[in-house]
């Protein structure tokens, strides 16, 4: 049961941005002239991120959560093209948003397996869900009229600090299953970015089994701190009900009957997405995180790995 | 050999060393002055080559023995004025015996040193030309009929009181393996005929000389040959020996033990930081570190066979995943070191910029412009730098609103009396790495305000490490403090005054043969001050 749940939650995102350093190897042809300069490096204008913490939305006060208005109109309870789900006001005050996740959060708390949002973290520092953010076209880390984000997965095991957190710097393999999901265009103000909707198969890897989680109309933001650092970062969407079932079956290989559990806890969830027979085929979520920077290895470094 | 006449053997012969000190303070006279005689024990790099060019690359080299020390900041130079413990000599007795049984309690390994089949346990031919063979490998000379005589008559006692061939070629070794002539590179000379009135390293000594600068290890056949005939005195032979040597795969290991001694590397790979301050910090950096800086330098001076200044100024490192991240540079290879270029934009380059020299010449919790100053003119300019008095206050002022990074303290501290003058000379050249921290992250601010990294090295002005380093690497005093490290690696015992015109006409021609390190190898090999011991009545 536990090795599924990370899987089944861990929306997030990724990306690359390769600030390949200058080639030439000034070797030694120096002169004694001392006329040093003061080099500017050129502004790198693709960043990539790797998610170094991730977090659930979690209702606080009752009612009250991160999210985004995914479909557009603020939701009551009779609403029938929600199935009947109440959206949810964010901490500034924005109606309409939509996290049903946030309900089920307190419920796998409550059943026992309150370690489940340490069982995701603890996936991102074993390099089970390495997913960037990588922006590329920049033109400044504060304000930019127009910039692409990404959506990129790493694969391999993470460099951790001595806080236990995943390193900045290091550099990762690109995923086999890498989705290269454009997230889409916006504007970088003060350092936040927010762009959506997406539709993005995020690959995720929990002892040792290879998952996909499938997140529709999909948003995501983030506050660039540095050149370093991101932070304040949410990402959101629906999830299909029918991934989360694939990936409960999957579990269930190894986990018993997880895929019953998961489908009495999520299988009436749905809020979004309503098909013909009126089915919600969805479940909105929004996750909160952070993110350090990152590299990918060389093309022919990840061949071979690959 | 019993165990108290192997430690009156040992003690008699360091007490013969002490004398040999050679002066380091007379005036520099125009001409070669030769050094005395020295006795340098085998450095424990040495001590491991040997053993294992010798006896077999497979076998457990004892843990421990007695500990290296440095001089003039070199542990080959050390290793010629340096004491032995009783305990060291406890420790050489226990690697003697625990090698020797490793060799004769594997029938390959001792195959493979046998040019003879024994007929039994007492077949004392056959182990009289073991003791003879193999001696002559571990003693770098042919031993004398008398040394091979008794050392076999003793191995001789041990077979018949316990039966076998084998055990008999374990006492042999035994005793080889704890003998002055094993442990020391003995160098008594013989009378120089071009010099009269002085000496000259005997052929024997000179062969191990040879090898042990050129390959950080024990003559091989071939050059032992040279030396049993002579004819390695014979400029011609001695000259294609030096080249056979440089050609050689050992060469690399030399290179990479010079470096070492040199740059101080075996303390970096004993790094440590606090973890609080530093995130990137791990046990394994240290000798990660240590590892780029040894690639480096055998990029420069055997792959490319490049200009030595590179060392200082080039944008080339090898890093594994760790360094990488450090360096905030893409790595190039999943597992171990790799080339990468960093980029030409940035401070960062050359030894200068690595974790070997910004973490190592650095506080646990910090930066130090002092100490990376006294390292740079220490290790890298050969400028002599005291240490502190014990009894001054060397604590720098607490940041205050006045003061608030790290240069603007010193700068403080800098007027405090009996601080100044060290710390004029140091601190300057330290404050261009203030960009990076104390584990070698770069950094754009100290203490949240920019950082101010200009200044002079001796007069000459630098904005930077990016600048810094191409000042650093043309000074004169560079090119000779390579070739004064690498001369005294060569000769393996101080420096005396008397050699400076050869040190000085060595360094020159380094600097017009383009600083070139395997070139000035082999000039060092081949220069008289290499081979030539004092003349007679010399201080």
């Amino acid at each position: 049961m536990r090795g599924c749940l990370p899987a089944l939650l861990a929306l997030i995102l990724g990306c690359e941005g390769t600030a390949t350093p200058a080639a030439g190897d000034a070797v030694a042809d120096s002169k004694a002239d001392v006329t040093f300069e003061t080099k500017v490096a050129p502004f790198a204008t693709k960043r990539l991120f790797v998610l170094d913490t991730i977090k659930f939305a979690r209702q606080k006060p009752p009612g009250t959560v991160l999210g985004w208005d995914l479909d557009g109109k603020v939701s009551t309870a009779d609403d029938k093209a929600t199935c009947g789900k109440k959206d949810f006001v964010s901490p500034d005050g924005v109606a309409g948003i939509d996290n049903q996740f946030s309900l089920l959060v307190p419920l796998i708390e409550a059943s026992g397996i309150a370690a489940f949002e340490s069982l995701l973290q603890a996936s991102v520092e074993s390099g089970g869900v390495l997913l960037m953010v990588e922006l590329v076209g920049l033109d400044s880390l504060t304000d930019d009229s127009e910039v692409t984000v990404r959506i990129r997965a790493g694969q391999g095991m993470p460099l951790l600090g001595t806080d236990g957190k995943v390193l900045t710097g290091q550099t990762f393999h690109l995923n086999k299953r890498d989705p290269a999901t454009v997230c889409g265009k916006g504007k970088l103000v003060a350092g936040t970015i927010d762009v959506g909707p997406f539709d993005i198969d995020l690959p995720i890897q929990v002892f040792g089994k290879e998952y996909t989680l499938e997140m529709r109309g999909g948003r995501v933001r983030f506050h660039i701190l540095d050149d370093q650092r991101v932070d304040a970062g949410l990402v959101g969407g629906g999830i299909t009900l029918s991934s989360i079932a694939k990936i409960a079956k999957t579990a269930a290989e190894d986990q018993g009957n997880i895929d019953d559990i998961v489908e009495s806890l999520t299988g009436t969830m749905g809020d979004l997405a309503q098909d013909a027979t009126g089915t919600c085929t969805q479940l909105s979520a929004a996750l909160t995180f952070t993110g350090v920077s990152a590299f990918f290895y060389p093309a022919d470094v990840t061949k071979d790995k690959l | 050999m019993t165990r108290a006449y192997a430690t009156m053997v040992l003690l008699l012969t360091l007490a013969a060393c002490d004398e040999q000190t050679p002066p380091t303070t007379t005036p520099a006279p125009a001409k070669l002055q030769p050094a005395p005689a020295a006795m340098p024990r085998l450095t424990r790099a040495q001590y491991d080559n040997t053993v294992r060019d010798v006896l077999g690359d497979d076998l457990s080299l004892p843990p421990t023995l007695e500990p290296d020390v440095a001089f003039e900041h070199l542990l080959t130079v050390g290793s010629a004025v340096a004491k032995v413990s009783p305990r060291g000599v406890e420790l050489y007795e226990e690697a003697a015996r625990s090698l020797a049984a490793q060799v004769a309690g594997k029938p390959e390994r001792l195959v493979k040193l046998l040019t003879c089949k024994p007929t039994g346990p007492q077949d004392s031919a056959c182990l009289s030309q073991f003791v003879g063979e193999v001696g002559d490998r571990l003693w770098r000379r042919a031993l004398s009929p008398t040394e091979v005589a008794t050392i076999a008559a003793t191995a001789t006692k041990a077979a018949t009181a316990l039966g076998t061939f084998e055990q008999a070629a374990e006492y042999a070794l035994v005793q080889l393996l704890q003998a002055p002539g094993f442990l020391y590179r003995t160098e008594h000379g013989q009378a120089d005929p071009a010099h009269a009135g002085c000496k000259r390293l005997t052929a024997y000594e000179l062969a191990s000389r040879l090898a042990y600068f050129l390959w950080a290890g024990p003559p091989d056949a071939a050059l032992l040959a040279t030396a049993k005939d002579g004819s390695l005195h014979d400029p011609k032979v001695r000259a294609a020996q030096v080249d056979r040597l440089l050609a050689d795969p050992k060469l690399r290991r030399s290179v990479r033990n010079w470096a070492g001694e040199w740059l101080q590397l075996h303390d970096v790979a004993k790094l440590n930081k606090d973890p609080k301050v530093y995130k990137h910090f791990s046990s394994d950096l240290g000798p990660s570190a240590r590892e780029e800086t040894l690639r480096l330098v055998e990029h420069l001076a055997i792959d490319t066979d490049s200009d030595f200044r590179a060392f200082i100024t080039t944008r080339t490192t090898f890093v594994d995943r760790r360094l990488a991240a450090i360096y905030e540079v893409p790595a190039d290879n999943e597992k171990g070191h790799a080339a990468v270029t960093l980029p030409d934009y940035g401070e960062r380059r050359g030894f200068l910029g690595q974790v070997s020299f910004l973490g190592h010449a650095a506080h646990p919790v910090s930066s130090s412009p002092t100490l990376r100053g006294a390292f740079v003119r220490r290790f890298l300019l050969c400028d002599f730098v005291p240490d502190p008095p014990a009894n001054l206050n060397t604590a720098i002022p607490e940041p205050s609103p006045e003061a608030k990074t790290l240069r603007q303290r010193l700068t403080a501290h800098m007027n405090v009396p009996g601080c100044s003058s060290c710390h004029k000379t140091l601190d300057p050249i330290g404050f261009a790495f203030e960009r990076f921290d104390g584990i070698g992250r770069y950094r754009s601010k100290d203490n949240g305000e920019p950082i101010d990294t200009t200044g002079d090295l001796d007069g000459v002005p630098f904005g930077d490490l990016d600048s810094l380093a191409v000042v650093l690497a043309d000074s004169a005093k560079f090119r000779r403090c390579v070739t004064q490290k690498l001369y005294g690696y060569g000769v393996a015992r101080p420096t005396v005054a008397g050699e400076k015109s050869q040190v000085d006409a060595l360094a020159a021609t380094f600097g017009k043969n383009g600083m070139k390190v395997n070139a000035l190898m082999r000039d060092i090999a081949l220069s008289d001050g290499f081979s030539r011991l004092a003349c007679a009545g010399a201080k």
